[in-house]
């Protein structure tokens, strides 16, 4: 039995028992009591009729005396029941009430509710650790794709908010510590559609919780317990990450690394960081401008983990680096440092930041950041500024100061862990432009610029077509036939026949086979991959026009294919007497 | 000596004794049949009900299945009295007597499983 059903009858044990009792006592004595007939005959109440009357005087409905008023040996007897039966009542009910009050109780009720809900999941889902800012992007970005997703978060509040949020799907969230085993279980680990006959398969886990010890926790748990079970992890602290690597975690997350890869980016092409900024965002937000740090001696604040990273970046790209930090530790040989506080004045005149182009502002604590900020438009207003936020709330105040790149941890994990739950081709477009140079990259950017939609333009939305049978039924008949189709064939607009639908091909994938921005003309095979670039207005029209091959051909030849046996017939016949009478 | 355990047992073979007492005696012969000892065995039967109610997993399980068994039909023995006397003014008969007699004499079967179930529960050795 469940452990809900034994707790409730175990506390409903002793209530029911006095009830019992109470009622036991009441028959018997109205059996017992002599009671007077109309003509005063004595007469006894028998067992059918004193169960009767104990039934509708315990609980309070009181009927009247049948079948003869009642003689007044029994009326005292029949005032002791009232109250002891009453009371008995009143014990059993206030005893279920809290019953239901009772933390313990509604703790396993709620627990046993969420595993349930979680077994019924009839699609693949993802299981997330911790319900913060990235996380409920993420959770926004998965149910809007219809993917199911399960949440884990220790903090009621969280799960409280999700609760209020309104998603496309049911999100079952549990209260609890993501890294006990028992509480991954429920959350449906161990689902996998091999065994038992069972419908719902976990995908993937993704910890996102803000203590590194409990993403390795629950990253080491699914990887022993699940071995093939994709685990995306945020990490920041160095040792942590090692030991995710030791498991083999598939895709670890450290905001700083990616940061410093993001300035490395920044730093080499920045038409190639604008458009990795530009794919890896959120779809209809505001387009970011393009960033152009300027040549010449940089300063960097704050010589701690994101300091170090940054500063090897720096250096590797042939940079001028004076460090400013307070209590220097393990400074390696090489380093131009300087002792001191970033935030006073002179300090900072005498790092030679009036010659300096730029600054990375890189210390763990906002107010300080902030501060330095201030102090460096003093004494040098044309400086390239990346800074870094340290806490989410802190939003508004950084966006009040003249910044060019600002690290803002969540952002950063939200759009790596976005680029890597979306399509697969996305993540290899991205791989692919990281080995590319300026050049491609301007050429990429001039042709997304001409398919942005929105006035101001508004990033692009990204989707793929799958030339599968179930995918696109159209297309997969049409090729099937025998027929050319080309790219451009696709994106033909269906309303009028020679414009074309504003959106680029990026990548198309045949086999083993990766052709990057491919030709318009390219001709499609069956099972290609393709990913497109528009909007979503665009991605609808198209997926029309790919599904049904009656407009597929009316696109592509100008004819409407006769529908139905009838008119198919006739066409035949048509076209036989043609071949009759003209031969060619 | 452990009270619990007494007092567990003693509701335990209070029921079968009790059931047992209704029905020994002639099949159909409502004399050896009295009512308030129904009454009783159905009161006792509940209350021992109650007690095995979240007894421990293994034994506990079987042995309140048995008490289900049991006051079910000693439940039915009393609806089967009350509708022959008072509803369809059928009255007494031998075949009524019959009746609640066998859906006693099955209760009581069923009280035995669960003495005996006590019984093994008390002089084997849990696992």
């Amino acid at each position: 039995m469940n452990p809900i059903t034994i707790f409730f009858i175990r506390r409903m044990r002793m209530p029911l028992m006095v009830l019992l009792m109470a009622y036991t006592i009441s028959i018997i004595g109205l059996v017992l009591v002599p009671g007077v007939e109309v003509d005063g005959e004595p007469w006894r109440m028998g067992l059918f009729h004193a169960i009767y009357f104990v039934s509708f005087m315990a609980t309070t409905i009181g009927l009247g005396e049948i079948p003869y008023p009642l003689s007044d040996g029994q009326r005292l007897w029949v005032m002791f029941s009232i109250y002891i039966s009453v009371i008995a009542w009143l014990y059993a009910i206030g005893s279920i009430l809290a019953l239901f009050q009772d933390p313990k109780f509604r703790r396993a009720l709620i627990r046993s509710r969420f595993k349930s809900t979680v077994a019924k999941i009839r699609d693949p889902y993802y299981i997330i650790c911790g319900y913060g800012n990235v996380g409920s992007s993420l959770v926004h970005l998965l149910t809007e794709r219809h993917t199911h997703v399960v949440v884990i978060d220790n903090d009621q509040e969280c799960i409280d908010r999700l609760d209020m949020e309104a998603y496309d799907l049911d999100v079952p969230a549990l209260c609890a510590d993501a890294s006990a085993m028992d509480v991954l279980i429920d959350a449906g680990l161990l689902h996998d559609k091999q065994g038992k006959g069972r419908k719902s398969t976990c995908v993937g886990i993704i910890a996102l919780t803000s203590s590194d010890e409990v993403n390795l926790k629950a990253s080491i748990i699914s990887k022993t317990l699940r071995p093939d079970l994709p685990v995306i992890s945020r990490v920041e602290d160095l040792k942590i990450e090692q030991s995710m690597e030791m498991f083999e975690v598939d895709h670890i997350v450290d905001p700083i690394d990616t940061f410093a890869n993001l300035l490395s980016l920044v730093l080499k092409a920045p038409s190639l960081h604008l458009l990795r900024d530009w794919l890896t965002g959120d779809a209809g937000s505001d387009l970011t401008d393009p960033l152009y740090p300027p040549d010449g001696s940089w300063i960097l604040c704050g010589y701690g983990r994101f300091g170090r990273e940054l500063h090897e970046r720096l250096i590797q790209a042939d940079k001028q680096v004076t460090v400013i930090e307070e209590s220097p530790l393990d400074v390696p040989e090489g380093v131009n440092l300087l002792q001191g506080t970033a935030t006073n004045l002179g300090v900072l005149s005498d790092s030679g930041i009036r010659n300096a182009v730029g600054i990375v502002i890189g210390t763990n604590s906002d107010e300080v950041n902030l501060t330095i900020i201030r102090a460096a438009y003093l004494l040098n207003p044309n400086l390239f500024v990346v800074v870094r936020q340290n806490h989410r709330e802190s939003e508004r105040l950084f966006a009040n100061e003249a910044i060019d790149l600002l690290l803002e941890t969540n952002d950063i994990i939200a759009r790596r862990i976005r680029m890597l739950l979306s399509t697969r081709l996305l993540y290899e477009f991205i791989q692919y432009s990281r080995r590319q140079d300026a050049q491609w990259a301007n050429v990429v950017i001039s042709r997304l610029c001409a398919v942005m939609e929105g006035d101001p333009p508004h990033l692009p939305h990204l989707w793929s077509i799958y030339a599968k049978s179930n995918d696109v039924p159209g297309v997969y008949e049409a090729l099937k036939k025998g027929r050319d189709i080309c790219l451009s064939d696709l994106f033909q607009d269906p309303r009028k026949k020679t414009r074309t639908l504003s959106c680029v091909p990026l990548l198309l994938v045949r086999g083993k086979s990766e052709y990057y921005m491919p030709d318009d003309s390219m001709l499609i095979e069956v099972n290609d991959h393709i990913l497109f670039c528009g909007s979503k207005r665009i991605e609808s029209i198209m997926s029309k026009n790919c599904r049904n091959i009656y407009a597929l051909n009316h696109l592509m030849r100008g004819e409407n294919i006769p529908d139905g046996y009838l008119w198919r017939w006739l066409q035949r016949r048509r076209n036989d007497y043609d071949r009759r009478t003209n031969p060619r | 000596m452990n009270t619990e355990n007494t007092i567990f047992g003693f509701f335990i073979i209070l029921a079968l004794t009790l059931n047992f007492g209704f029905f020994i005696g002639d099949f159909d012969n409502p004399a050896h049949h009295n009512v308030y000892e129904l009454f009783a065995a159905i009161v006792v039967n509940l209350m021992a009900m109650l007690m095995k109610l979240g007894a421990r997993k293994k034994t506990g399980t079987i042995l309140l299945a048995t008490s289900l068994v049991a006051n079910l039909q000693l439940i039915a023995a009393a609806l089967v009295w009350t509708s022959a006397i008072y509803i369809t003014e059928v009255g007494m008969t031998p075949e009524v007597m019959g009746s609640i007699v066998s859906l006693a004499g099955g209760a009581m079967l069923a009280n035995v499983v669960s003495t005996i179930l006590l019984i093994t529960e008390n002089f084997v050795v849990d696992s």
